[in-house]
């Protein structure tokens, strides 16, 4: 387990522009930290800029200017590659539409991310599986198409793929946007629990002030600003 | 089964016709380069076993490559002189020393060697006449540089032996002049000396040039009739390896100074013009896979469009580009080779069906033949796979590297 109140992310002064026919800037001048342990929520007007700055805390997407460090390493300038390897052992992502592979069943796409890491063995593997199915309440429909489940057991995949490698950090874009009331209070309880129990850090969009507020921070994106926390 | 594979395998199952459609393009050109490969190398392999077995594999001629040097050249071997009304001498003697070349030849390992001494003759039967090739042949030696003995379907070579004034004719002979066995024809030569010469044996070599003008008598005959006593024009030899002809032609020739042709040099025209039948065998299977390529091409390209969301959902997994772009090489290597699997089947099937097509070339081709001779060798087959399978996957390629380098925020900011 990581340790408490560690620097995760640091952002100074990140801007982000799109070149184009007309010049879009995205995200103009932000700058914040980011703790081990903590739950975070990113909220805002749409078109303000959210999607984007949580891109980039996923290694995604790099910024026009400003400084970027993720665990005391800027990574400005690290290659495709090396940024590639730290999203699939570090990170876990998670969209607002599910984004599940439909031409693999659910266990297939839960074990994509640790098959392309491939440090653990076949049993290890299947016992890692095994947990994380387990806790998210996906064993029995494990072998089933992605068409054949559930908008909630989609999202549920979804989470367990991000999961899978164990990561020390959650992005998740409007996770509950595409759910009803009860399977979104489900991922948000799970969401608390992998905060409270397994020390994760878990940076999540989300449109629903309610949940918002029961997280540790709000941080309130206006046009590319944080208007404040 | 490895999850890369099964999303190659599901791209393509997940557009039926399209994939349905390049496989059989890649079948439809191995294929037919298999059944064509077959055919032709067939009809050469065929050919040049006739080559081997009818002609002699050397021949030494009593010519030399480049005409003896004028006077006036050895006199002034620097000048630049321009000699006309040259004409090369008429050489009575043929081979000189010829006991003795014979001698040398024949202690050449693994080589058989016989001397002749060929020239013009006219045959007159009845009211036709007709030019033909005399060869004068010693009998025994013969069995063992060419064929004919077998060739000979009516009578035997023995015969010359026999019947001093016997003549051995082709079936192209024998039917121009309605000539039958122990028909007596007139042997008028080159040089004016006539003979009556008896049919004691008619041959059939397949070979359209041997059949239609070439007639054997005896060495003495042939000498008496051309009216050169003791004189041989050629010594012509069979070896063991057909391979080492040109070889040892260039040792025959350096040695003695005569003109020696190996059956390659000889048989020069006929072997460029295969030459050019491969190339126009080997242009027309690129040519389709060029065709098929394209239909890859086009189905990746699409597919690519479509699961440009799935790429995306990799990458941010964190899936490297590299992997990216092998799920499309993969796809590109499946059509590939299951088109090559089933152009192997479509091609030895094409075989099969040639074989039982009845043709019958007679007259007018260098060589009679009944039916195609195919040439069945694994090497067609492979082939045709590799370059299929490689330019499959080279089609694949351009698609699987503007998948490899799809910026996944791109893509998930237009699909949110
Ligand atoms: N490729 C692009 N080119 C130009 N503008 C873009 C592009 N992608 C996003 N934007 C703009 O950037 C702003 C922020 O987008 P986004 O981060 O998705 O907002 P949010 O998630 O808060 O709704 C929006 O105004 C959007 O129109
Ligand atoms: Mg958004």
């Amino acid at each position: 387990m990581v340790k408490k109140n560690e620097e995760l992310y640091r952002l100074e002064n990140i801007t982000r522009v799109i070149e184009g026919e007309v010049e879009a800037i995205i995200l103009r001048g932000i700058s914040f930290k980011v703790n081990t342990h903590e739950f975070i929520s990113i909220i805002g007007p749409s078109g303000s800029g959210k999607s984007s700055l949580l891109y980039m805390l996923g290694l995604l997407d790099m910024p026009s200017s400003g400084d970027f460090y993720f665990r005391g390493e800027s990574m400005v300038g690290l290659t495709r590659l090396e940024l590639a390897q730290i999203r699939l052992e570090t990170l876990g992502f998670i969209f607002q539409f599910h984004f599940l592979l439909p031409e693999l069943r659910g266990i297939e796409n839960i074990r994509l991310p640790m098959e392309r890491l491939g440090k653990l063995n076949v049993t290890q593997m299947k016992d890692r599986v095994d947990k994380v199915l387990e806790s998210l309440g996906l064993t029995k429909d494990a072998y089933k198409y992605p068409h054949q489940l559930s908008g909630g057991q989609r999202q549920r995949v979804a989470i367990a793929r991000a999961l899978i490698n164990e990561p020390m950090v959650i992005l998740a874009d409007e996770p509950t946007g595409s759910l009803d009331t009860e399977n979104g209070d489900k991922v948000f309880k799970i969401f608390q629990d992998l905060v409270k129990n397994e020390g994760k850090t878990i940076i999540m969009v989300t449109h629903n002030p309610e949940l918002a507020i029961q997280t540790d921070r709000q941080i309130n994106i206006v046009d590319g600003h944080i208007r404040g926390e | 089964m490895n999850v890369l594979l099964k999303l190659s395998f599901s791209h393509l199952m997940g557009r039926p016709r399209q994939t349905v459609v390049s496989i059989a393009g890649v079948a439809v050109g191995v294929g037919f380069f298999i059944a064509m490969a077959a055919l032709m190398q067939g009809f050469q392999a065929y050919f040049v076993q006739k080559i081997i077995d009818i002609t002699p594999h050397i021949m030494v001629k009593d010519e030399f490559r480049t005409p003896p040097l004028q006077p006036l050249q050895t006199l002034f071997p620097n000048a630049a002189l321009d000699l006309k009304g040259l004409k090369p001498k008429d050489e009575k003697r043929g081979i000189r020393n010829h006991a003795r070349i014979h001698q040398s030849l024949k202690k050449l390992k693994e080589a058989s060697v016989t001397k002749g001494l060929e020239g013009e003759a006219f045959l007159n039967f009845g009211s036709k006449t007709m030019g033909v090739a005399l060869s004068g042949i010693d009998p025994e030696a013969e069995k063992k540089v060419s064929t004919l003995d077998k060739d000979i379907f009516k009578g035997k070579l023995d015969n010359l032996l026999v019947k001093k004034n016997g003549i051995i004719i082709g079936i192209g002979v024998s039917e121009k002049l309605g000539l039958k066995m122990n028909d007596t024809v007139t042997v008028v030569s080159s040089e004016g000396v006539i003979l009556r010469m008896k049919i004691v044996g008619i041959f059939s070599t397949g070979l359209t040039t041997q059949d239609n003008r070439t007639t054997y008598v005896q060495l003495k005959k042939a000498q008496i009739l051309l009216r050169r006593q003791n004189v041989i024009n050629n010594l012509r030899l069979r070896i063991e390896n057909v391979d080492d002809a040109e070889i040892v032609a260039r040792q025959i020739e350096n040695q003695f100074g005569y003109r020696t042709e190996s059956w390659q040099e000889s048989n020069v025209n006929v072997l460029s013009i295969f030459k050019v039948q491969n190339l126009v065998t080997y242009s027309t299977i690129i040519a389709i896979l060029i065709v098929s390529s394209l239909g890859i091409f086009n189905i990746i390209s699409t597919i690519v469009f479509e699961k440009s969301r799935d790429i995306a959902i990799l990458k941010s997994i964190g899936f490297f580009e590299e992997d990216i772009k092998k799920i499309f090489l993969v796809e590109g290597f499946l059509v590939g080779i299951i088109g090559s699997i089933l152009g192997w089947g479509l091609g030895y099937s094409l075989c099969l069906a040639l074989e039982q097509v009845p043709i019958s070339v007679k007259d007018g081709a260098f060589i009679r033949i009944e039916g195609f001779y195919l040439l069945y060798t694994l090497w067609h087959y492979s082939i045709g796979a590799i370059v299929s399978i490689t330019s499959a996957v080279l089609a694949a390629y351009l698609p699987a590297r503007k998948a490899a380098y799809l910026k996944p925020v791109d893509i998930i900011r237009g699909a949110a």
